[in-house]
């Protein structure tokens, strides 16, 4: 179980193929591995869709920074 | 005793909150993901801190979920596009291009609809849903109810006691029912697992009210009238409306959480040509509020304040019980001596308000009478501050409870009629963090209430 210090995020796929409707407020158009996708820093989220599914990160310790740079790193099955 | 109450956090008296993170509150692991992103290895903890940045491969995340297995709510029509594709290209980091526009080339996502919020005072009209249930533009919706319960203890999923108040008092909890099918196309893809499966005698809990509630999942809430919810799932505040927490609308029922408060509607195309659509739809003479995104903290009715999750988390959550009549009721006693004061205010003299408000107040008012514009506050239409009472007409908390709510010219702006507040008087209130009821689709201009810290 996480504590202090720790850093940590979830990776969340569905098959869709359109994000659901933005309804924070505070999304942030951002492109995610070669296609647009949203940020909220309000969820800390990162969500984009790729060859027809919707993927989220979502970490309430890990910027936008890092959050793109493990999204670039993920990798293809 | 009435049991355990937290003061208000910003000095000092932080609400407790539950260890561990996101990754905690959603243990589930169902196998092989069906999408075609690999999970990066297995479940390892990051338990450093000032780590220069996470290894992607083979030993970075923790908490993976994989809903590909859950089908995601189908629009009511569904854009075209290709079929999958299964891209079975190397670790990115040696891929040339690891956003994948190569030769298998990754299908460009289908435009995201837009949303709409649809609100009615005294709960939705009907016509709204029947409306948008038809209307072309629109491709789903989703009718919030929305009410308050009670709640009389709480356990944490290992049985231990976590909330208990004496016999005759509880703590008001803002609560929403919802369709979990038709709802879950609303909420970020993180959340749509866990709205999806909502079942009955279940509670999703808003992420403040996770930590208001010191609950994760498998946590139990006990509710006045002996029914009790298990906590399936803390989600995002926004997947709730800014909710405390939400029930299924069998459930919601149960609880007397059956009154239809908003509408939902995604749609493509005009956004004003929808609206028009819509108000046509209504009962006649029915005020209706619609919204986007953005435009209020959260999309929900009631929209012009806080919702009471947020005012808990900044003020304390209090225990209550039914006073001798009316909207009046009976506030714990320690929450108040630690979170009320009384302050000499300029203009309107005496007022017993929240201690973190009383700073803003004064203020207000005494740029008010900085700027010469001290008889644009009657001292006779000031009916106070702090005030434990249920907002009229309804069983919800008013925030004047919370004592971070005046009501100034109350006299000349009575509930319900154009606002005649001068507007220089409201544009310094709104300098120091409050906003006020001129606007609201019942209008009540004499309310003034504390939403932000000044400048903010």
């Amino acid at each position: 179980r996480a504590g202090p210090g720790d850093r940590t995020l979830t990776l969340t796929q569905r098959r869709s193929p359109t994000l659901p409707p933005p309804t924070g407020g505070d999304e942030a158009g951002v492109e995610i591995r070669g296609v647009p996708g949203r940020h909220s820093e309000r969820r800390g989220e990162l969500e984009w869709v790729e060859n027809g599914i919707a993927v989220s990160l979502r970490s309430r310790t890990i910027g936008l920074d890092e959050l793109l740079a493990i999204a670039a790193g993920l990798e293809r099955a | 005793m009435t049991g355990t109450r937290r003061g208000a956090r910003g000095h000092g008296q932080r609400p407790a909150t539950p260890t561990g993170t996101t990754a905690a509150r959603d243990e589930r692991w169902p196998g092989p993901p069906a999408g075609n992103l690999r999970r990066v290895g297995a479940l390892v903890t990051i338990a450093a801190a000032g780590l220069a940045g996470l290894v992607v491969g083979a030993a970075a995340v923790v908490g993976i979920q994989d809903a590909g297995s859950r089908p995601a709510p189908a629009p009511r029509a569904t854009p075209a596009t290709g079929p999958a594709r299964s891209d079975a290209v190397g670790p990115a980091a040696a891929s040339p291009d690891p956003g994948g526009s190569g030769p298998a080339t990754a299908v460009p996502p289908a435009p995201t609809p837009s949303v709409l919020l649809a609100w009615t005072p005294q709960g939705l009209d009907p016509g709204l849903a029947v409306a948008a249930d038809v209307d072309p533009a629109v491709t789903a919706t989703s009718v919030v109810r929305g009410g308050p319960v009670d709640l009389v203890s709480s356990r944490d999923a290992g049985g231990a006691p976590v909330d208990g108040l004496a016999s005759g008092w509880a703590i008001p909890l803002d609560a929403l029912a919802i369709d979990p099918a038709a709802h879950a196309g609303f909420v970020s893809i993180a959340d749509q697992a866990a709205v999806t499966a909502l079942g009955e005698g279940e509670a999703l809990l808003g992420a403040t009210s996770a930590g208001l509630r010191r609950l994760e999942p498998g946590g139990v809430i006990e509710l006045a009238g002996g029914r009790s919810l298990t906590v399936a799932a803390v989600v995002s505040d926004t997947a709730i409306g800014g909710a405390e927490l939400a029930v299924d609308v069998a459930t919601g029922e149960g609880l007397g959480v059956d009154t239809a408060r908003y509408l939902l509607a995604a749609y493509a195309g005009d956004r004003a040509g929808l609206e028009q659509r819509l108000r046509a739809a209504l009962t006649a003479g029915t005020a209706v509020r619609f919204r986007g995104p953005g435009e209020t903290p959260f999309l929900r009715h009631g929209d012009a304040v806080l919702p009471q999750a947020q005012i808990k988390e900044q003020f304390g959550e209090f225990a209550y019980r039914p006073g001798s009549g009316g909207d009046a009721f009976v506030q714990d006693p320690a929450w108040q001596a630690a979170n009320l004061t009384t302050v000499e205010l300029p203009i309107v003299g005496a007022a017993r308000c929240h201690r973190l408000v009383v700073d803003a107040l004064a203020g207000a008012l005494g740029d008010v009478v900085a700027a010469n514009l001290g008889d644009l506050i009657d001292p006779e239409g000031f009916a106070g501050c702090w005030n434990p009472r249920t907002t009229r007409g309804s069983t919800s908390v008013s925030h004047h409870a919370w004592g971070v709510a005046v009501d100034i010219n109350a006299t000349a702006n009575p509930t319900g009629l154009a606002s005649v507040q001068d507007p220089r008087l409201l544009a310094i209130f709104a300098r120091w963090g409050f906003t006020d009821g001129s606007d609201w689709l019942v209008p009540d201009a004499g309310h003034i209430e504390y939403v932000a810290p000044p400048g903010g």
